[in-house]
């Protein structure tokens, strides 16, 4: 029996939920003393290492206060030369698991997890598994042995190795089980998980946003055939309750008739964008989670599935203001000042910054990301802590006329907010005659039929109702500062064809959507007019 | 056969099961856990109340075929009864159903339905016939399979109950699960005596009390421990046979031969003669029942008396550590026991709080998740609650290892009657590796108290022993004191007066001996006038007599005033007297004067003490609202047993008495302090490693806005 297992036999459900999700009844001033005390914690044991002296000096701070006063705010570059090359020694624990960011460039970023935060991990995994399935406060629909389809990159890139974390402490029935099959393609990964979940049945689904919607109009778009697999008792009737289902609703058959969860679970800023597709390819609203490669959970979803409320006991959290940021734009030497959780604003952006605890490396650690605190607390579920949304990354945003900063999520929320279909995007900042624009390379489908001079037009009415710095621009700028053009059909995947050609590392061969490099653009408007 | 019909008891107790089952499915939903056991439970109650309406209908019928149809009905209600009861059984004892747990329930309900669909038939309840009792039905083919059905239901739910029963290493859990059990016995008892014995319908009062059982189970926070329950009744039982019976009997039999002396007042006499007589016995006979019957029980009363008398006149911890080590492991069946106490400085709890001698092996801060809850809740912890209670799952890598190496399985408070926390107890995991029973827990509770008593009495002791030596000390300080004054007073005064006789009787020619001389008196006079101020500051200080005069003080300008004035005795011994003041402090609110006396105090001294062309640092800061004023000296470092007495009035280092090279009374430092205190400040001493010791007080600054301002 492993570890969590226990619990799940032990205790009552109330227990179990008070276990897990307990922290969503703590009030600010509990949640400051965990982070305080961990923190303190965290200090004691990194002191006595290399590279916690390196960070923190000579001087170890005595509390918080201090601790924000004397460490500098770091960067990955802080630790890259111990971490990149692993050395142990330098830490002050020995790693249970090293893992990877995605990185950029095709450069990864090692951090090296302690058992203990390992342990955490598969503490708060549970806790998504619970607040996923549940619909109101204190149900666990959960046990061990739950049937998770959960479709991620292996380890040791991050996601991955959240699962083999979680797989360590709570019996899973993973579909497929990825040690089983280390050398299947994705694709077919992906294809014997949902071989697996006709005959078992899953509860737990989860992927990436745009992965689910795909799978789900993949499925919907795909002939049915009939194949001996189904010649199984439980695929047969799980096919005859999903025709069934399908003909009483008058439709066609849908992903959620034929693997009806309990939850998907969704990971990043695009899940609110997909949620509507989401819940209609798969029957339930997502259920969403803010993680990262350096501190993994950070703020889940409350059982409603509306704001995110942070964890306390992953890492220590501090808060750069807007305001602080753009004074160090407009000086480098100026070091921002952050704020506590407790003293964040309703409504504000912030960047956020990490410490670790349990004698992992990374201390007052920018990650580059700004989250937005939607609430103070959540008045709907009765949780009394500052609940956020994901926002952008830092250099995600174009910058237009200096009056409004556009990200990667209101761009793509004013393509879906007009019903817009298309294969991909891509945008940047131009400038014409020194007046800035925001450019967007788009390859629509072949049924969209809108002209780009629409397309302006609307999704400028759009950002107008989504940003409000962007609202009078055309008053300020006395144009309307964007411009579109459209890709022809297959543009992006020929692109990525000759990235992989090329020996591209899979995870950056795809555009990004916001300032691509100029030779991206180059090449992509080049792909686009050689087709034609 | 009418008669009976119309027997009260026979008609109206389905009337009362109905009004008891509706009363207990209230209770459960209002006050049941709000999860689908409760609710499950809550439907079987309302199920059992239509089964025993639909009885009352049966029973209040006038003729055998009235009586047909309502019995027709009766199958369907008990069926769905103990389908719900099954149901139930697994909603409580799982989190979420196996594939066989749900086809059993589907397959039940699907039974349930042709029961509905066969009840009007005869293959069910075929006719009804009168017994001595009242109706009874003629059963079909069919109910036989029904029976068969509802044996197993209530077997499953049984089995579900005891499964968990042995899954569980939880005592509250187990004792739920025994009274569910209890209660299903009841169950079985009634439908196998209704069906295979010819006594009156019985399944209507065992369901009853089944229903009554499984309500407290579920319903109540605290339950009765079911063990003490049946072990009480059965002694009380046994008791009266084998002890009471016999001993009235004797008693009786004593009266009857005493009949016939036909003496009143001698029979009366005889008897209580007997019964004092055979007291002992009786008692003898109650302990041996007791201990056979309360072995555990009465195992944990001897170990209690034992440690009270052991504790009583303890005054040692040392010894209570022992005692509660050699009493209370044993009996509670202990991996480990520990005791932390209340350190009175730090606020910290620690295992050896009075620097006894042993290893410091346990600390909690007093900022542990663990010493808070304790503090509010005032309530034993159990290990398990941390993993659960959220306050407490985030326990830093310390406590961990307290929880983790020690096994510590229950954290129990030290209580004192005003609820002030004086200690924690940590029990580790019983050997057995179950968890402490309410009974073991009651016991610790009331050990815990009595050592709150006894630690109380060890504290009252030991602060008293020190008041001794410091009254001691202060007597012997004093003496010492008074052999300084005369010494240091006198000392003077000699020089005075032979100097002032020298210039009164003899004629002095020379102009430098009438000098010396006068300089002579003049520096005994001051040495006095000196000594007699201190003295005069020191009562001044004690009395609250000295009263400050406080002004806006510009520390910069004073403190560089105050140097220069005392240039002059570094420069006699070659020293350098160094000034590190930042640009920029804020004002402090002091008496000048005194600080003056302050300043001057510390400054002399490093003088005083630090070696011929030595250094000496005046140093001023502002940190967290605070200026600090430091004074380094070169002299040889203080050590820290001097640096604890060094601000004590009298005291003299043992260097400056061997030496007599520093004369004086002791009392710079201690008014140095007071006066420092006086100005709401703070005066310490650090020595440094090598060579040197700082003496700095810290002062209030005043506010920014009269920082600004200069006022």
């Amino acid at each position: 029996m492993l570890p969590e297992d226990k619990y799940f036999q032990d205790l009552t459900k109330d227990e179990i939920w008070q276990r897990y999700c307990g922290f969503l009844s703590l009030t600010v001033d509990e949640f400051m003393q965990i982070q305080q005390d961990l923190l303190m914690d965290q200090i004691k044991r990194v002191a006595v290492s290399k590279l916690g002296k390196i960070i923190l000096g000579n001087n170890i701070p005595r509390t918080v206060e201090e601790f924000r006063q004397t460490v500098p705010l770091t960067r990955y570059e802080n630790y890259e030369p111990y971490l990149s090359e692993q050395q142990v020694d330098a830490l002050a624990f020995k790693p249970s698991i090293w893992c990877h960011s995605s990185g950029k460039g095709g450069k990864f970023k090692w951090f090296p997890l302690s058992s203990e935060f390992v342990h955490k991990i598969a503490k708060n995994a549970i806790a998504t598994f619970i607040l996923s399935t549940a619909r109101k406060e204190g149900e666990v629909n959960i046990s061990p042995g739950v049937r998770v389809m959960l479709i991620l990159a292996p380890p040791p890139y991050g996601s991955g190795v959240m699962l083999q974390a979680t797989s360590q402490y709570f019996t899973m029935v993973k579909l497929p089980d990825l040690d089983k099959f280390p050398n299947l393609p994705f694709s077919e990964k992906i294809q014997l998980g949902f071989q697996m979940a006709l005959k078992q049945g899953v509860d737990i689904i989860g992927s990436l946003p745009s992965i689910l919607t795909t799978m789900g109009q993949e499925f919907s778009n795909r002939k049915r055939t009939f194949s001996m697999s189904m010649l199984n008792p439980k695929v047969l009737y799980r096919l005859s309750k999903a025709m069934i289902r399908s003909k009483r609703n008058g439709r066609q058959i849908l992903p959620m008739d034929l693997w009806p969860a309990k939850s998907v679970i969704a990971g990043g800023m695009d899940t609110h964008i997909y949620a509507n597709s989401i819940q209609h390819y798969w029957g339930i609203k997502p259920y969403e989670f803010y993680i990262s490669s350096e501190a993994f959970y950070m703020a889940i979803h409350g059982w409603n599935k509306r704001w995110l409320a942070f964890l306390p006991d992953m890492v220590f959290f501090e808060f750069i203001p807007m305001d602080e940021l753009r004074k160090e734009e407009e000086n480098k030497d100026y070091v921002p000042k952050t704020v506590l959780l407790d003293e964040v604003e309703e409504g504000e952006l912030y960047e956020l910054v990490i410490s670790h605890f349990y004698g992992m490396p990374l201390l007052r650690y920018r990650i580059r990301d700004i989250i937005k605190i939607a609430a103070l607390k959540d008045e709907d579920t009765n949780v009394n802590l500052p609940q956020m949304l994901f926002q952008r990354r830092v250099d995600e945003a174009i910058n237009i006329g200096g009056l409004a900063q556009l990200d990667e999520k209101t761009i793509w929320q004013s393509m879906a907010n007009i019903g817009l279909e298309y294969n991909e995007w891509t945008a940047f900042k131009e400038f014409e005659q020194g007046t800035g624009y925001l450019r967007i390379l788009i390859e629509l489908k072949p049924t969209e039929l809108r002209k780009s001079t629409d397309l302006e037009k609307s999704i400028d009415e759009q950002l107008r109702i989504i940003d409000t710095d962007y609202k009078d621009i055309d008053y300020y700028l006395g144009m309307v500062p964007i411009r579109i053009t459209l890709l022809s059909n297959g543009t992006f995947q020929r692109y990525i064809e000759e990235k992989i050609k090329e020996g591209v590392n899979p995870a950056h061969i795809k555009p990004v959507h916001i300032n691509p490099p100029q030779t991206t653009v180059q090449r992509l408007l080049k792909l686009s007019n050689s087709k034609q | 056969m009418r008669d009976i019909l119309s027997d009260p008891i026979y008609l109206y107790a389905p009337l009362l099961v109905t009004l008891c089952s509706l009363i207990l499915a209230a209770i459960v939903f209002r006050w049941g856990q709000k999860d689908v056991s409760s609710y499950l439970f809550t439907a079987l109650l309302l199920s059992l109340t239509l089964w025993a309406s639909l009885l009352y209908g049966m029973r209040s019928s006038q003729d055998l075929y009235t009586a047909l149809l309502w019995e027709r009905a009766i199958p369907a209600s008990t069926f769905l009864t103990f389908a719900l009861f099954y149901h139930f059984s697994v909603a409580y004892t799982r989190i979420t159903f196996s594939s066989r747990q749900r086809i059993t329930l589907l397959l039940s309900y699907i039974f349930f339905i042709t029961v509905i669909a066969f009840s009007p038939t005869d293959s069910i309840i075929e006719s009804m016939r009168l017994e001595d009792y009242g109706y009874a039905p003629n059963t079909g083919l069919f109910a036989k399979v029904i029976f068969l059905v509802y044996v197993l239901l209530i077997f499953g739910g049984a089995y579900n109950f005891i499964k968990r029963y042995r899954s569980t290493t939880s005592y509250e859990e187990r004792n739920r699960l025994i009274y569910l059990v209890t209660g299903t016995v009841c169950v079985y008892l009634g439908i196998f005596l209704d069906a295979f014995s010819n006594l009156p319908p019985l399944a209507l009062w065992t369901n009853l009390v089944f229903a009554l059982v499984c309500s407290i189970a579920i319903s109540r926070y605290h339950l009765l421990d079911i063990k003490i329950v049946a072990r009480t009744s059965l002694v009380y039982l046994i008791t009266s046979f084998i002890i009471a019976i016999p001993y009235l009997l004797i008693l009786l039999l004593i009266h009857s031969f005493l009949q016939d002396f036909e003496v009143w007042w001698i029979n009366i006499l005889v008897i209580l003669i007997a019964a004092a007589t055979l007291r002992p016995l009786y008692t003898w006979a109650q302990h041996f029942v007791d201990k056979l019957f309360y072995r555990q029980r009465y195992d944990y009363l001897i170990a209690l008396e034992n440690f009270v008398q052991e504790t009583h006149d303890i005054s040692d911890l040392n010894k209570l550590i022992s005692s509660i080590i050699t009493n209370i492991q044993p009996v509670m069946q202990s991996s480990s026991i520990h005791l932390l106490l209340l350190s009175e400085s730090t606020g910290d709890f620690l295992e050896n709080p009075l620097d006894l001698p042993g290893e410091q092996v346990i600390l909690l801060g007093k900022h542990s998740p663990i010493v808070r809850w304790i503090k509010d809740n005032k309530c034993p912890l159990y290990t398990k609650q941390v993993g659960i209670i959220p306050k407490l799952q985030y326990l830093t890598s310390h406590e961990i290892r307290i929880v983790d190496k020690e096994k510590a399985d229950i954290f129990i408070p030290i209580l004192t009657r005003n609820e002030r926390i004086l200690g924690i107890l940590i029990l580790g995991k019983k050997l057995s590796g179950m968890e402490y029973s309410k009974e073991e827990e009651r016991l610790v509770i009331t050990a815990a108290n009595r050592i709150a008593g006894i630690i109380e009495n060890a504290y009252l002791f030991d602060s008293e022993k020190r008041l001794i030596e410091k009254l001691k000390k202060q007597d012997e300080q004093k003496t010492e004191f008074l052999h300084n004054v005369s010494h240091e007073l006198k000392t003077p005064l000699t020089s005075l007066i032979s100097s002032s006789e020298i210039l009164d009787e003899k004629q002095v020619e020379s102009e430098e001996i009438r000098k010396r001389l006068v300089t002579n008196i003049r520096s005994a006079a001051e040495s006095m006038d000196k000594r007699v101020s201190e003295l005069l500051d020191l009562v001044g200080i004690q009395t609250g007599i000295l009263v400050l005069k406080k002004e806006p003080v510009d520390i910069k300008e004073f403190l560089s005033n105050v140097a220069s004035q005392l240039q002059s005795i570094f420069r006699e011994r070659s020293q350098t007297l160094k000034l590190e003041i930042a640009d920029s402090l804020p004002k402090i609110n002091a008496d000048k004067s005194r600080l003056e006396q302050i300043v001057f105090n510390l400054l002399t001294n490093a003088n005083k003490f630090s070696p011929i062309s030595g250094n000496v640092i005046l140093r001023v800061k502002e940190n967290e609202g605070q200026v600090i004023v430091e004074v380094e000296d070169s002299a040889p470092a203080i050590s820290k047993a001097e640096i604890d007495k060094i601000f004590d009035a009298y005291y003299r280092s043992e260097d400056s008495k061997k030496r007599g090279r520093f004369p004086g009374l002791g009392l710079g430092l201690s008014i140095t302090k007071h006066l420092v205190e006086l100005h709401q400040g703070k005066i310490w001493v650090e020595n440094k490693a090598q060579k040197g010791n700082i003496f700095a007080f810290s002062l209030l600054a005043l506010d920014p806005e009269l920082r600004e301002s200069g006022d």
